[in-house]
């Protein structure tokens, strides 16, 4: 009996040991690495990945709202279209920011073009650490991600003035940075841009929707432009436009296709159902939806009779009696067959770039020449009605002429189309001038930027507003 | 000798009398079959037949009868010669503190003699109420716990809160356990814009046998890293000893919303946007006002009363069967629940379940087991979402349906959002549930068991969410999409345990409890969209869409630790009670997975100091308890602490990579320290029976996904911030036997709780994200806002206090209004008991603030959505001091700005304050005269209600869900039989 009861003891001695030796392993909280998922390591380890890394960039920047958004913002702040449905926008079209839009410029701009950058950034922090990428390969690729981190951050400038300058991905320090003279962020990024133009190849791999030199000479020339570095900006359109390996299309309805010939850099579509954010945006969603954003009586006005570019880039609907015209350089709403791709950066931009510099440098008459290249393309045939369309512009025109001309032109020419006019009318300073006649009431001298959101000012106190603003 | 046996056969033959009686339950009046009766003194000792009753002959004219029976107290009553006929009830032994045994999950301990605080709610409370979940069955009755149910929508989610808001950010859900194992009581639902799919709502409520909330640190110390936010310990309904007994409850009821929303008719709507025109000097067109101008002006549809105004059915068929020997118990059950919606149609839940028991111990009682299994399929079908949201819908929109019952979409040329499509794009959750579940235990010696409990569930939700074609504009030429989730979550836990006791008679008992836990979660989940279905027949389909976008996740969970108890318990006088656990976790880093917890609790139960027995008889008990310990916090999600690069979609051809989140391998443990101190005393026999506690917890090391700016990439990453939050309370309890005798009883039970949540300490909290967010020395929940100060009578806009007085409104101007946080909160449940009559009757109430449903809503009243008809009293130059502001229907302009702002403002921070008749419960047993001829055990027929009646400040819409876009917890009525065979 006392033995029996001594081995039950000894039963349990042993169990209890057990369970402590097996509570004091810690083999069984350790699990497998999540399923996948890659850690960044791994992601930089080897050439395929890392590329994929890079690849991932542009995907999501073909569908993020940084690049969905900024046309028709900056469409309604300026004086391009109004909002005909969307009543949200409503202080976008008055050009009078306040609180209510500051979580619309939050999500949708700030958040989400930083969103890239620190993308770009950690990519290029690993490729500089990964020891098994190969050494061109690791060249190649962080110069594409200093191109989209230019892109970028020129959008940045663009509607904020100063904005952080954050070139690394190491968030303990970024969480607390404050506002950069925006002089110094396009200094890094004509850096980037250099850096981008030395490494990257000739070619593009794919059609024309990864970066190749050309493209980072396109955006230098227009950040060079901006910066009034006449000279600069003339010899890098020059350069690609006499590469000749881009040309303008004929049809002016045909520029927006896929492989445009007139196209250096296109985002291939990565949202289901889709062609462009353009196309989503601007066309209505049926034949008898009414359009959500029409095109502003000035710009309507804008164009000269017998311009192809009306009847291409534009739609015009009758609903309830009223003719209602809309924005259509992309025809395609929603399908799944890829004809379109929004362009980024193409050669007609190249020509007025290359225009406006000639003028500026003093050489009106090469400028006029490049202004009068895009009005052929835009050129009806003569009518009865229309007996002259958009004739070509005088050799002869004064400076100041020239380059009301170029801006007209531009206006027409990169209509809707990335933001372009409102930049133009920021960086001209022309926007007092114009927005104060069109927006008397509400138009205030400091809106030529756009407030910080309140948002990240409450989330980074060294954030600082931009005059006149909330805080 | 012959002359004493013939005197006391002449003694016994004069005073022999014969006694009779019926012997039933006291909670459900039936009558209760082989219950012992035995005449004290003697050994005359009888059982009682079929139908509880007895008869003994020859017995003394007086003396006493002793009534026993397994799970009943023992009652002893007198009777004579001239009361001879007794009906006698016994009590459960589950309502008397003495034997009350209360389950801490891996030990039980006696009511009288717990260290902790730990809440009993048992089966009848729960069965009394027409509710589909557990959780719902818990509102209002328990101290410290505050459940809201989300909406009234069958399957309704929860949420719930014990003792206070105790993490800036990690999980605040307590831990749930059934039958030991642990259950996920997140929603499984990958994607919905509907919250109807709470797991534990497949849980049958008819199933369980007690639930036991632990609050304090001695009752969840043991349960650890997730023992901080509290643990709700389910059990399910074991067998019970005798004969086989059949158990089958049938009920049906219906429901309606507590509040339909009162809007403006088609009159008054119209007045509105001609007014609101009017005051925006803007002319109304066909195409900004078309209900003004093409609509028919006289057309009226009341949404409200068409989308919501409908009468939810429930239908409820139970049968359990249980019987047993004194070795071996068994139970089955199935259970048959269905649920529609007050919506139009009848969509809903329909939940099948069934489970079994079977319990064992051997004739020496040193080996025993239980095994338990539960399996339940549910669907739910519901909409995309919640169609209360459609109900400001224009009253004189074109009528939903035309003559063929086909969607209108278009009148007079103009669309429309049909609401009714609403009810084409379905939602449907099928679920099923598994719970298994094997004790088994071996005594080695007298005092020293060995138990091994090991437990399996696995939860299934396969989720299909559709819109057809038919429920969109046909002119934009719709194609169909879908999508379709499935996800498999797989528990197992495996936990050894030896106890140990030493029972002295001088020097008392001394237990011991060591144990181990092993436990992993395992999730998989797929997800697909798919669209582009070109006929709606195809729909259901995924091979059917043009486009489909399947991903998938799967995850792994691992769980260890190592616990123990020590119980050291003098004569029921002196009680200590030491817990202690260590925990690992794989969610967190290498290095930073294990940590340890534990806990102390002691008791004093005066009442058996002889000192007090002299000087103070009318006590009854009185106990003076404390502990204070450690607890943790592991409720984020798994794998954190790495980064991550996920696939993105193909780019032209080739496969993308996009980091995902930021990392921080550093973080730990979130911690929870908690101190209670509680006096319970029973007076006059514990009829009456109080319970005064205090509770303060105090959580640091609090672990956030910490907000950044934007600026670096991403909005957050997670990490332990040295942020203390103090949830300080009270907590009262009191249940009274006000009358009770043999035919009428009457007790109340009531409890109030009155906590306050206080930030206490949060370094760099100025220099933070959360600078604007919380304030040391105040509440979590601060609200702030405006300060409103009236309307302006040049504008007729709402106007607010510029407190920094730089001419702007802007959130510089932000005042602390107070905070959503309840000040107090609790609830009175009186029952009624007339022979077989008993009337339950429960109020909860409530003190709190929340948005007000006018203020705090988001239309702009006079653009092109119906509002509530109380906004009628709206500023106009002849109504000055009119409650609300001017109609405007222009999205730019002091009317929208002022509306924009009044949503965060002290006028939008209303009193929501309630009592509410939450249930009440009418059931009548039948006399047995009347069905003992059918050869039934008892028959009961009762009738329940639910959300009844509501008394509140708050008008509008119902206080408890406070929402005038989700639907409000309905109003239940049922009524049902009960019978045993």
């Amino acid at each position: 009996m006392k033995n029996l009861i001594r081995q039950r003891i000894l039963l349990l001695a042993t169990f209890l040991v057990t369970i402590v030796l097996m509570s004091s392993c810690q083999k069984f909280v350790e699990i497998p690495a999540p399923v996948g998922q890659l850690s960044s390591v791994n992601t930089f380890e080897n050439d395929a990945t890392a590329s994929s890394a890079i690849t991932g960039i542009y995907s999501r920047l073909s569908e993020s709202p940084i690049i969905q958004s900024i046309t028709p913002l900056n469409g309604l702040y300026a004086d391009e279209i109004i909002n005909f449905t969307d009543s949200y926008q409503s202080e976008f079209a008055i050009s009078q920011l306040s609180l209510n839009s500051s979580p619309a410029i939050n999500a949708n701009l700030w958040n989400s073009g930083y969103q890239f950058i620190y993308q770009a950034n950690a990519a290029i922090d690993q490729l500089f650490l990964s020891q098994s990428v190969s050494p061109e390969l690791k060249l190649h690729l962080s110069a594409e991600a200093r191109f989209i981190r230019a892109y970028i951050y020129l959008s940045l400038v663009n509607l904020f003035g100063d904005v952080p300058l954050i070139t690394s991905g190491n968030y303990q320090i970024n969480m607390s940075k404050a506002r950069s003279p925006h002089q110094e962020v396009i200094g890094f990024i004509v850096a980037d841009l250099e850096f981008a133009i030395t490494h990257l190849p000739e070619q593009p791999a794919v059609e024309k929707i990864r970066a190749d030199r050309y493209s980072a000479m396109a955006l230098l020339a227009r950040i060079q432009l901006y910066q009034k570095n006449y000279e600069t900006a003339r010899q890098l359109s020059n350069t690609v436009i006499e590469s000749k390996k881009y040309s303008l299309v004929t049809d002016p309805s045909r520029v927006f296709l896929r492989n445009s010939s007139e196209a250096i850099f296109q985002l291939y579509p990565t949202k289901v159902n889709q062609n462009t954010p353009d196309g989503l945006t601007f066309l209505p969603a049926s034949s008898t939806e009414v359009p959500k954003y029409l095109l502003t009586v000035d710009l309507l006005n804008a164009f000269e009779p017998g311009d192809l570019r009306k009847t291409s880039w534009t739609m015009t609907r009758s609903y309830l009696g009223q003719n209602l015209t809309y924005p259509a350089k992309y025809k395609v709403l929603n399908t799944s067959a890829l004809s379109e791709y929004l362009v980024l950066l193409r050669l007609s931009e190249q020509y007025l770039i290359r225009a406006e510099a000639n003028i500026n440098l003093g050489n009106v008459t090469s400028g006029i020449s490049d202004i009068n290249l895009i009005r052929k393309r835009a050129r009806q045939a003569p009518s009865p009605l229309v007996k002259d369309p958009i004739p070509e512009l005088s050799l002869q025109l004064d400076r100041e002429s020239a380059l009301l001309a170029l801006e007209k032109e531009r206006r027409i020419e990169l209509m809707l189309e990335n933001g372009h006019r409102w930049f133009d009318l920021r960086r001209t300073s022309r926007a007092n001038t114009v927005l104060q006649q069109l927006k008397p009431a509400t138009w205030k001298t400091n809106a030529t930027v756009w407030p910080i959101p309140i948002e990240q000012i409450r989330l980074n106190p060294f954030l600082t507003q931009n005059a006149g603003y909330f805080n | 000798m012959l002359a004493t046996l013939c005197l006391f056969t002449t003694l016994q033959s004069q005073g022999q009398i014969t006694v009779t009686g019926q012997v039933r339950s006291q909670s459900n009046g039936q009558p209760l079959a082989g219950a012992t009766v035995s005449i004290s003194g003697t050994t005359l000792s009888i059982t009682t037949a079929e139908n509880g009753t007895f008869t003994i002959r020859q017995v003394p004219p007086q003396g006493t009868l002793q009534i026993s029976y397994t799970g009943y107290l023992t009652a002893i009553r007198p009777f004579s010669a001239v009361k001879n006929k007794l009906h006698i009830t016994l009590e459960d032994k589950d309502n008397a503190l003495e034997e009350v045994k209360i389950n801490a999950g891996y030990y039980s301990v006696k009511d009288k003699e717990r260290t902790g605080t730990i809440v009993k709610i048992d089966a009848k409370t729960i069965a009394n109420q027409p509710v589909s979940n557990p959780l719902a069955a818990l509102q209002g009755r328990v101290a410290g716990l505050i459940i809201t149910q989300r909406n009234g929508l069958p399957g309704s989610d929860f949420n719930v809160q014990l003792r206070g808001r105790s993490s800036i950010q990690s999980g605040t859900s307590p831990l749930y356990l059934i039958d030991g194992i642990p259950f996920p009581s997140e929603t499984l639902a990958q994607n919905s814009a509907i919250f109807a799919n709470s797991p534990l709502n497949t849980i049958n409520p008819a199933d369980i046998e007690s639930i036991e909330i632990l609050k304090d640190a001695d009752a969840t110390a043991i349960y650890g890293s997730r023992g901080a936010n509290g643990v709700i310990l389910i059990t399910t309904k074991k067998g019970k000893e005798g004969g086989i007994a059949a158990d089958f409850r049938l009920s049906g009821g219906i429901g309606s919303v507590t509040k339909t929303l009162e809007l403006m008719n088609t009159q008054e709507y119209l007045q509105m946007r001609r007014e609101a025109f009017v005051n925006d000097k803007v002319s109304p067109t066909n195409a900004n006002a078309p209900d003004l101008l093409l609509w028919d002006n006289n057309r009226y549809q009341n949404f409200p009363e068409l989308l919501t105004g409908g009468t939810s059915k429930t239908q409820n068929a139970q049968l359990r069967l249980s019987g047993g020997n004194n070795s071996t118990t068994y139970a089955f059950s199935a259970n048959y629940y269905r649920e529609t919606t007050v919506f139009p149609g009848d969509n809903g839940l329909a939940r099948k379940d069934a489970s079994i028991n079977l319990n064992h111990r051997s004739p020496n009682k040193k080996f025993s087991f239980n095994l338990s299994g539960s399996y339940g399929i549910s669907q739910n079908n519901l909409y995309a979402t919640d169609l209360t949201g459609s109900v400001t819908t224009v009253p004189n929109a074109p009528t939903v349906y035309d003559g063929d019952e086909k969607l209108v979409w278009v009148d007079q040329g103009v669309s429309f959002a049909n609401p009714f499509a609403g009810l084409l794009r379905t939602n449907s959750f099928k679920g099923s549930r598994f719970n298994g579940n094997f004790v088994m235990g071996y005594q080695f010696i007298k005092g020293l068991e060995f138990k091994i409990s090991t437990g399996i569930n696995t939860n299934n939700i396969n989720q299909t969410s559709l819109t057809p074609i038919a429920a969109q504009n046909p002119a934009s030429s719709p194609t169909g999409f879908a999508s379709f989730a499935d996800n498999l979550v797989e528990n197992f836990s495996v936990e050894p345990q030896v106890n140990y006791t030493l029972k002295t008679k001088s020097s008392g008992e001394i237990s011991f409890l060591v144990g181990s836990t092993f436990q992993g979660t395992s999730s998989r989940g797929t997800f697909t969209s798919a669209s582009g279905y070109t006929n709606d027949l195809l729909i259901g389909s995924i091979a059917g869409a043009l486009t489909k976008d399947p991903t998938n996740t799967v995850s792994e969970y691992r769980y260890q630790a190592f616990f123990g108890r020590v119980n050291y318990n003098l004569h029921s006088k002196y009680l200590i009670n030491l817990t202690g656990r260590r925990d690992g976790s794989s969610r967190f880093g290498p290095g930073r997975q294990f940590a340890n917890f534990g806990a102390i609790g002691a008791a004093w139960v005066f009442s058996q100091e002889e000192f007090i027995k002299e000087k103070l008889g009318f006590l009854s008990f009185g106990k003076i308890r404390g502990s204070y310990g450690i607890t943790g916090n592991d409720q984020i999600n798994n794998y954190q602490y790495l980064d991550s690069y996920l696939p993105t979609t193909a780019y032209g051809g080739q496969s993308g990579l996009f980091s995902t989140r930021l990392f921080n391998e550093n973080y730990g443990w979130e911690n929870n320290i908690k101190l209670e101190g509680n006096l319970e005393l029973g007076f006059i026999n514990d009829r009456l029976r109080m319970n005064v506690g205090w509770f303060r917890n105090i959580s640091d090391n609090q672990l956030v996904s910490y907000s950044l700016p934007g600026q670096t990439g991403f909005s957050s990453v997670l990490q332990n911030l040295d942020a203390k939050i103090e949830n300080q309370g009270f907590e009262f309890e009191v249940n009274t036997v006000n009358f009770r005798t043999n035919q009428f009883n009457w007790s109340t039970s009531a409890n109030l709780t009155i906590a306050r949540n206080k930030l206490l300490a949060f370094p760099g909290l100025a220099a933070s994200s959360y600078a604007t967010t919380y304030f040391i020395g105040l509440p979590l929940n601060t609200v702030q806002g405006y300060q409103y100060t009236g309307i302006s009578p040049q504008t007729g806009a709402y106007q607010f206090q510029d407190s920094n007085g730089d001419g702007l409104i802007t959130i510089a101007d932000y005042q602390k209004l107070g905070t959503s946080d309840p000040s107090f909160y609790g609830g009175i449940s009186n029952t009624f008991q007339y022979k077989g009559l008993s009337l339950d009757v429960f109020f909860q109430f409530c003190k709190q603030k929340g948005t007000d449903p006018v203020y705090g809503s988001a239309a702009l009243v006079g653009s092109r959505v119906n509002v509530l008809k109380v906004l009628i009293d709206r500023w106009t130059p002849e109504n000055p001091d009119a409650q609300y502001q001017a109609y405007s229907q222009a999205s730019s302009g002091p009317i929208n700005t002022s509306r924009l702002l009044i949503r965060t403002s002290s006028a939008s921070f209303a009193d929501a304050s309630f009592i509410r008749l939450k249930n009440l419960a009418i059931s009548y047993s039948l006399p047995y005269q009347l069905i003992s001829k059918i050869k039934i055990k008892s028959a009961k027929i009762f009738l329940q209600g639910q959300n009844l009646w509501t008394i509140s400040p708050y008008k509008i819409t119902d206080p408890e869900s406070q929402s005038i876009t989700a639907l409000p917890p309905l109003r239940m009525g049922t009524i049902g039989i009960q019978l045993m065979l």
